[in-house]
């Protein structure tokens, strides 16, 4: 049994391996040289990538059960610790290890002085992001969880020379660990319900049950925990303070990967745990999850349209496209699992290639102010190109494999018996992708007023809000406190106002864009398009998919129960074949152009008493957007208010 | 006994949320996430007792040493410790280059990531 044995130890070694190279990253970083540092790191996360990738292919046909130090469950009961690992989990630390390699490709020149410090950040967020993915303990998961967010706070922060990125990360911390603390109760008390937590097990004892209110509160909790990290309204209001002011290749790693494991979190505890409940909850948990996947897709995308910063526009797409995903795994089928699950990788290619491309802008240009840089563009080619093509990539444009995903989402809303689901994720994506394409029409082709797009962009209230050019704002804000403390650092506030967060990121304004920026993002886009080409993509994402909701094979491969192994997967597989189908091409291509109506209607002169008025009727959801942690703080506790009574509805 | 520990556990959760709503002070509302952190770790706690139990050590203990306390619940407990100790100094960092950079602590002066 060769290949058993290798493939045992492969499973550790996934989380092992980066976690060393983290550590060799922080205690040796000094002696080693910029570029063995970079090379080190970047090959520990391409052997991530590897690790996962076998991983990802060999729990293809059924999961692999790793139990730690070989504690196996004795006779049905857990004592031990186990990874179990199926191709979802598999195929989302893959997309993990890959984003971390581009980052660390990318900031080889985009910071002058990346200590190994960043380097380790990056690495330690990688192997919680693998530990998440492949862990059936409960309490591994919320460790996991907790990794991942420490690192992410420290990376949001990192060399910060601007209060922007240093309140994103303070309001990223504060939420995230409330956020914590839910989860951890949650683990708490359904420990306290069912004597486990090993997921197989807790799913065990709860199936057949009839939910108490301890367990209505303790899924509460859980979801709440994860659906803040998933931003998912009325949770998301620390997202576009985090991911509008972390640096770049940080932006990159929580575009495509931070926020989508809180939803992977959420959908693994449900179908593991909670979804052998009695009473069939199932039906009710999908409205609440359709709800609140559908105002968030909507809130996201309004509000990335009210956006000329772009960084904040992207933090914006992201948390529409998150509502999407949210959509697609809120119908609790296994089809729009699966969906979802190519969604969230197809889209993670093109959104990151976006917020690097958006990256050589800023480092070029000084600016990501999308007024500012009208007419910028020139010289630029690649990276214009690379941008409109990551925001068509997002509204699906065939063949890459967004629009894979998009299929199978659509092919799962008609079985459920939900079409209008469509219409609404068609719009959502076109406004998102609308707005991108505004900003890419007026940097590169100079299109549109000169003036500002959404007027109220110049109102009082926002006029010093350029939090990447203006970073006198506080002064603004507060003349008296300025006052007081403008003694000391008041020439440092000089530097800061012409940049002072590039300067200190960065050389100002090399004359070429260095390759290692130049081609990272171009690379994603590639592998997004090979993976949409790649045939059979939709049979196993659906058999993938299949796998992990079934909650009863589950049980039965962890616990070593071999009961009943007659897994769903043959019946969705014949399904997803729309994508290759004319029907759903059509379809992938009228949202691509009603995205790019979207970008001509706001860039077109005539329009603008359209815009204005839009730009009215929008103002108040700006205002909730305070960029304060009090009212953010308040939104979520209002926030697991409303999701332990509509879990207890759901549920009883 | 155990409803009054369940009844602290409300309260140092909604005491310490409210004071990092309310607060104008960031340092101050990192000390209150720290308080609604403690109230996690007495949940977990209370969870794991048992009446007349002793502390998981099994280790020289008498001929009829009778029930332990939950070692997991513990374990658990001991880990949140960690994080929340990882949590509060990363945070008081942030604080401190906040301050440096924008010579303010108060949240509502600090806004300079408003929509």
């Amino acid at each position: 049994m060769p290949l058993v044995a290798s493939s045992s130890a492969v499973i550790p070694a996934s989380v092992v391996v980066p976690l060393v190279g983290a550590a060799l990253m922080a205690g040796f970083s000094g002696l080693l040289p910029r570029w063995v540092r970079d090379l080190i790191a970047i090959a520990v996360a391409l052997a991530t990538v590897t690790l996962t990738l076998i991983l990802t292919a060999g729990s293809a046909g059924r999961p692999m059960i790793y139990w730690f130090s070989g504690w196996r469950p004795a006779g049905g009961m857990v004592i031990g610790i186990d990874y179990a690992v199926g191709p979802l989990g598999g195929g989302m630390a893959s997309l993990a290890g890959l984003l971390v390699t581009a980052a660390l490709v990318y900031c080889w020149r985009y910071f002058d002085s990346a200590r190994g410090r960043y380097h380790a950040l990056v690495l330690i967020f990688l192997a919680g992001s693998v530990d998440f993915c492949l862990t059936g303990d409960l309490f591994n998961l919320f460790v996991a969880f907790e990794l991942v967010a420490v690192t992410a706070f420290g990376l949001t922060g990192y060399n910060a020379g601007h209060p922007a990125p240093l309140q994103g990360a303070i309001n990223f911390a504060v939420t995230n660990s409330l956020g914590g603390m839910t989860v951890l109760m949650g683990v708490g008390l359904l420990y306290a319900r069912t004597g486990s937590l090993n997921l197989a097990q807790i799913g065990q004892v709860l199936a057949g049950r009839h939910p108490d209110g301890l367990v209505v509160v303790a899924f509460a909790l859980l979801a709440g925990g994860f659906l803040i990290k998933a931003a998912v309204v009325p949770f998301h209001f620390w997202l576009p303070d985090a991911y509008g002011s972390a640096p770049i290749p940080v932006c990159v790693l929580f575009a495509g990967v931070l926020s989508e494991l809180g939803l992977f979190g959420l959908i693994r505890v449900w179908d593991t745990a909670f979804s052998g409940l009695a009473g069939g909850p199932g039906p009710r948990m999908r409205a609440v999850l359709l709800g609140l996947g559908i105002a968030t897709a909507v809130v996201g995308a309004v509000m990335a349209l009210a956006q000329t910063q772009l960084k904040r526009m992207l933090a914006f797409v992201t948390m529409s496209h998150l509502g999407i995903y949210l959509i697609g795994a809120g119908l609790l089928t296994s089809l729009g699992l699966a969906g979802a699950s190519v969604l969230v990788i197809g889209d993670a290619l093109a959104k990151s290639a976006l917020f690097l491309g958006v990256g050589v802008v800023q480092h070029q240009r000084a600016s990501v102010s999308e007024p500012k840089l009208r007419r910028r563009g020139r010289g630029l080619a690649v990276t214009g190109v690379t941008i409109v093509l990551g925001a068509l990539v997002l509204a699906d444009l065939p063949p890459f494999a967004s629009s894979v995903g998009h299929a199978l989402l659509v092919e799962a809303a008609d079985q459920a018996g939900l079409p209008w689901l469509e219409i609404v994720i068609a719009l959502t994506v076109a406004l998102s992708s609308g707005a991108v394409l505004r900003a890419a029409g007026r940097i590169w082709l100079g299109w549109g007023a000169v003036e500002s797009p959404s007027p109220d962009v110049g109102t009082a209230d926002d006029s010093g809000d350029e939090a990447e050019d203006r970073p006198d704002t506080t002064e603004n804000a507060a003349p008296d406190a300025a006052g007081a403390a403008d003694g000391g650092p008041a020439d440092g506030r000089t530097l800061a106002a012409d940049g002072g967060r590039e300067v200190r990121e960065r050389s100002p304004q090399p004359a070429r864009v260095p390759l290692t920026m130049m081609l990272p993002p171009l690379a994603l886009l590639a592998i997004g398009l090979g993976l949409g080409l790649t045939p059979g993509l939709e049979a196993s994402a659906a058999a993938a998919a299949a796998s992990f909701s079934d909650r009863a094979v589950y049980a039965a491969q962890v616990l070593g129960t071999h009961g009943s192994t007659a897994s769903a997967s043959g019946a969705v597989i014949a399904a997803g074949s729309r994508a290759a189908t004319l029907g759903g091409v059509l379809t992938d291509l009228s949202q691509v152009a009603v995205a790019l109506g979207v970008a001509a209607v706001a860039l077109d002169r005539r329009a603008i008493r359209l815009r204005r008025a839009l730009a009215a009727s929008t103002r108040w959801l700006r205002r909730l957007h305070s960029g304060l942690v009090g009212d953010q703080v308040s939104w979520l506790v209002a926030g697991l208010a409303l999701l332990a009574a509509l879990g207890g509805v759901a549920l009883r | 006994m155990s409803a009054l520990a369940y009844g602290v556990v409300g309260w140092l959760f909604l005491i310490g949320i409210y004071g990092v709503v309310s607060s104008r002070n960031l340092i101050h509302l990192v000390v209150c996430l720290s308080v609604a952190q403690s109230a996690t770790d007495i949940l977990l706690l209370e969870i794991g007792y048992r009446a007349g139990g002793h502390a998981p050590v099994f280790v020289g203990l008498p001929a009829h040493p009778g029930p332990a306390v939950d070692a997991v619940m513990q374990a658990l407990a001991l880990t949140d410790v960690v994080i929340g100790a990882a949590v509060t100094a990363l945070l008081l960092a942030l604080v401190v280059q906040v301050h440096k950079r924008a010579g303010t602590l108060d949240p509502d002066r600090l806004r300079a990531t408003r929509d």
